[in-house]
């Protein structure tokens, strides 16, 4: 699959501050790509250079191969965005803001209604901007960011403010254009979970750099390689045994289990040693961790949401 | 292509502006200014109408007045000559312009024996006001030293001449007066500038007015009677600055003001040579012309309406969306700039029309095809009125654009409306303050510089209307150059605002 958004050593700083240090990313077509990071991580800088709203200190961004700096009238035709909020003209109704946007964009005139009606907006599109509820709006974003057929659409914290049915709708909107209409998502969020829920690949950043990046399904896997968890009976003098003689193992103590980091060759031994001190093991399975978990070993704990 | 996404983001600044109901409510305020405007102007000439007296009854009431004092004190002669001459004025219906009022304030100077002290105030344009009825001077005679002989016989002489209704003999009289040093009119080059405009009556055959302001009275004297008479009297006065270097404001000629009063001069001699009187004060195109004034009033408005259309991008947090689409900045910069302009054009238009019906229904529209002349650099013009009034407007638009440019700059370098109307606002009318300062100390010390900066030059229309420059803070200033600093002004606030918008991060 073609790369659609590219970053290649993209740095930024604020005065002084450093606050994107040597970002580099790519985009393929069709996948939905989450941005994940605490705030302040970097995560909206990154999209307004990805979007030309910030200039770029070094380094390189292209989309679908036009450079945003030297192409950027080109390199905007694939690419279309909401940014922090979705933010219109408020004396206007929904449909007059998306025909600002349409001719802006050169999309035709009955796009909109097209556009209107994949995210379900019929009823209230002649309706002022803001009458509507952020759900609505956050919906009109979409709209908006549908109008020109883009290639890539770069959405800041979209279920930002709605419930959870309205968090569900933007997910099954969002997984749809990505695998349907085969337009790539860059999505970014602080909400881990709604990420493993709905992104291909993600992308972990904090205080503007890059910590991993990869398959939600092979970064969880790969967390998840040696970790298992035992059923362990009596608990309280297996527990007792575990931090005498494996305190370094022990990932996590529950009620009835104990998580613990152990490599294919040391389950044998491991395995041995409890039953040789009277303790029965009447369950163990390796752990599918979280992209949470994930992200918590990485950040080092910081504020994943606050 | 690159025309069309040019007028699609014109297309969308439009319906964002007149879909938005401040827009309305701005053209409301302006459309309503206007109107107060011409209805208040219309209101002051009716009521100065109303409260204006024929002659005969001014006359009447100086006469009761002189009366009243010749009760005080029976033997004033000259009282008693007064009371002898008003009437003879009245009996013999000579309104305050004629010519013949003058022969009467010299007889009854002649006949008091009296040398003129006063030396009067001279008419001469018709912005001088003089509310105040006032008695003749003793002794008007214009400062004559003759003996007992020979003022017996100019007794006899300006008699034979108000007999005859001889405006002619009069004028002669007067040549013959400064030939022979009756007179006193300066050194022989000012004699010669004086017997000028003696002859040129004689020759164009244009009656003369009167002279004398003891008499003047300001009602109904129809200026299609005088403005003749007027004009050759303003090149004789301009000539005399010319000559003394100095204006009759007694401020020295330097710079500009001496092209200006030469193009005055020029000006006099092609309204008589094309017979282009001036306009009434009261007629359609004099209230047209004074409703441009409103400008000022609504630029403001408009200075603020520019300072918020980018701010408003700024704060409302629409700036991203405007700025993530396939066109360079500078493409959406210019798209905004030309809607504020499309809307200062159609706000002066409204105001344009409304006072063109307003002040033209009335009237019929009569003296519509009216002409003008006037300068304009360097050249003297003879156009129709209109196109002179819409020559007007377009140099009190100038400023407006500069200060807009401004106001624009401001808000998009501060991102802050209020700094930027705050500023502006201050700007325009921290200026007059000083302007008028700096044209009071003008005949003291001129401040090197100071004819650069903005607000030494946004009064344009100053060089149509005022003669003299008075008001002009650097006699070296002329139309072109304030019109080259206002331009440059411009396209620095422009290029700054265009830059930074540009260049911006959008944070």
């Amino acid at each position: 699959m073609a790369d659609v958004l590219v970053l290649e050593n993209v740095y930024k700083s604020f005065g002084k501050r450093m606050v994107i240090d040597n970002v580099s990313l790519s985009v393929k077509e069709g996948e939905v790509f989450g941005f994940l990071g605490p705030n302040g991580a970097g995560k909206t800088t990154t999209i307004k250079m990805i979007l030309g709203l910030l200039s770029i200190d070094s380094g390189r961004i292209t989309i679908m191969g036009h450079d945003i700096e030297k192409g950027f009238e080109k390199a905007m035709k694939y690419i279309s965005g909401i940014v922090e909020n979705p933010d219109m003209y408020g004396y206007l109704s929904g449909h007059d803001n998306l025909l600002i946007h349409a001719r802006a964009c050169g999309a035709p005139r009955e796009r909109i209604d097209e556009v209107v009606r994949i995210v379900g907006m019929q009823k209230r599109i002649k309706d002022k901007f803001k009458s509507y509820s952020l759900g609505m709006k956050q919906r009109i974003g979409v709209a908006q960011a549908l109008l020109h057929n883009p290639k890539i659409m770069i959405l800041d914290e979209p279920t930002n403010g709605l419930d959870p049915a309205g968090i569900k709708e933007v997910r099954d909107l969002l997984k749809y254009l990505a695998h349907t209409e085969g337009i790539s998502v860059f999505v970014s969020s602080h909400i881990l979970k709604e990420m493993q829920e709905m992104c291909d690949t993600v992308c972990i950043i904090n205080n503007g750099r890059i910590l991993r990046t990869g398959r939600v399904d092979e970064l969880t896997h790969d967390a998840a390689r040696g970790l298992y968890r035992y059923r362990l009976r009596p608990m309280d003098k297996a527990v007792a045994l575990l931090r005498e003689n494996a305190a370094d193992r022990i990932s996590e103590i529950g009620e009835d289990y104990v998580d613990l980091h152990v490599s294919e060759d040391e389950i044998e031994i491991l395995n041995r040693r409890l039953v040789e001190n009277g303790i029965t093991i009447y369950g163990m399975s390796p752990v599918e961790t979280s992209l949470e978990q994930i992200f918590m070993e990485i950040t080092g704990g910081g504020n994943v949401v606050d | 292509m690159l025309l069309t996404s040019r007028y699609a983001l014109i297309k969308n600044e439009r319906l964002k502006t007149y879909k938005k109901p401040s827009t309305w409510v701005l053209m409301g305020i302006i459309v309503l200014m206007t109107l107060l405007d011409l209805v208040f102007t219309k209101l002051i000439y009716s009521s100065y109408n109303f409260i204006q007296t024929s002659w005969q009854e001014q006359y009447g009431y100086s006469l009761e007045g002189y009366k009243a004092q010749l009760n005080q004190n029976p033997d004033d002669e000259h009282t008693k000559m007064l009371i002898e001459w008003t009437e003879y004025l009245l009996d013999n219906e000579i309104p305050p312009q004629d010519w013949r009022t003058d022969v009467v304030v010299e007889l009854i100077g002649l006949k008091s024996n009296q040398q003129q002290t006063d030396p009067g105030v001279k008419f001469n344009g018709s912005d001088v006001y003089e509310y105040e009825y006032r008695v003749p001077m003793p002794g008007a005679g214009g400062g004559l030293n003759l003996s007992e002989e020979q003022r017996a016989e100019r007794l006899d002489r300006l008699e034979r001449i108000l007999e005859d209704n001889d405006w002619k003999a009069y004028v002669n009289l007067k040549i013959e007066d400064i030939k022979n040093g009756y007179m006193d009119s300066g050194n022989p080059q000012e004699k010669q500038v004086n017997i000028e405009m003696y002859e040129t009556y004689l020759k164009e055959n244009i009656v003369p007015t009167a002279q004398n302001m003891h008499f003047l009275y300001h009602g109904d004297m129809s200026l299609s009677l005088i403005w003749k008479s007027r004009e050759i009297e303003s090149i004789k006065e301009n000539k005399l600055s010319l000559l003394r270097g100095e204006n009759r404001y007694g401020e020295m000629l330097t710079g500009s003001m001496r092209r200006a009063v030469q193009q005055d001069i020029d000006i006099s001699l092609k309204r008589l040579a094309t017979d282009t009187p001036p306009i009434e004060s009261d007629s359609f195109l004099a209230q047209l012309e004074n409703a441009s004034d409103s400008i000022v009033l609504f630029s403001i408005l408009l200075i603020v309406y520019s300072a918020l259309v980018f701010a408003s991008e700024y704060s409302g947090g629409t700036i991203k969306l405007l700025l993530i689409t396939p066109h360079r900045r500078s493409k959406v910069f210019w798209a905004k700039i030309y809607l504020l302009f499309e809307l200062m054009v159609i706000a002066v238009a409204a105001n344009f029309i409304i006072a063109f019906l307003v002040s033209g229904l009335p009237e019929s529209f009569e003296g519509i095809g009216a002409m003008q002349v006037f300068a304009m650099f360097g050249f003297i013009f003879r156009t129709p009125y209109l196109l002179y009034i819409a020559v007007k407007y377009a140099l009190m638009l100038l400023p407006v654009l500069v200060y807009g440019a401004l106001a624009v700059m401001l808000s998009i370098v501060t991102k802050r409306s209020s700094v930027a109307i705050a500023v502006t606002l201050m700007l325009v009318f921290g200026s007059q303050i000083i302007m008028a300062l700096i044209a009071f100390a003008r005949s003291q010390f001129i401040i090197p510089g100071i004819k650069f900066l903005l607000f030494s030059n946004v009064d344009l229309a100053n060089y149509l209307t005022s003669r003299d420059m008075i008001t002009v803070v650097d006699t070296t200033m002329t139309l072109e150059f304030s019109i080259a600093v206002l331009l440059v002004y411009m396209l620095c606030f422009m290029w700054i605002a265009r830059d930074s918008f540009c260049r911006r991060d959008v944070k």
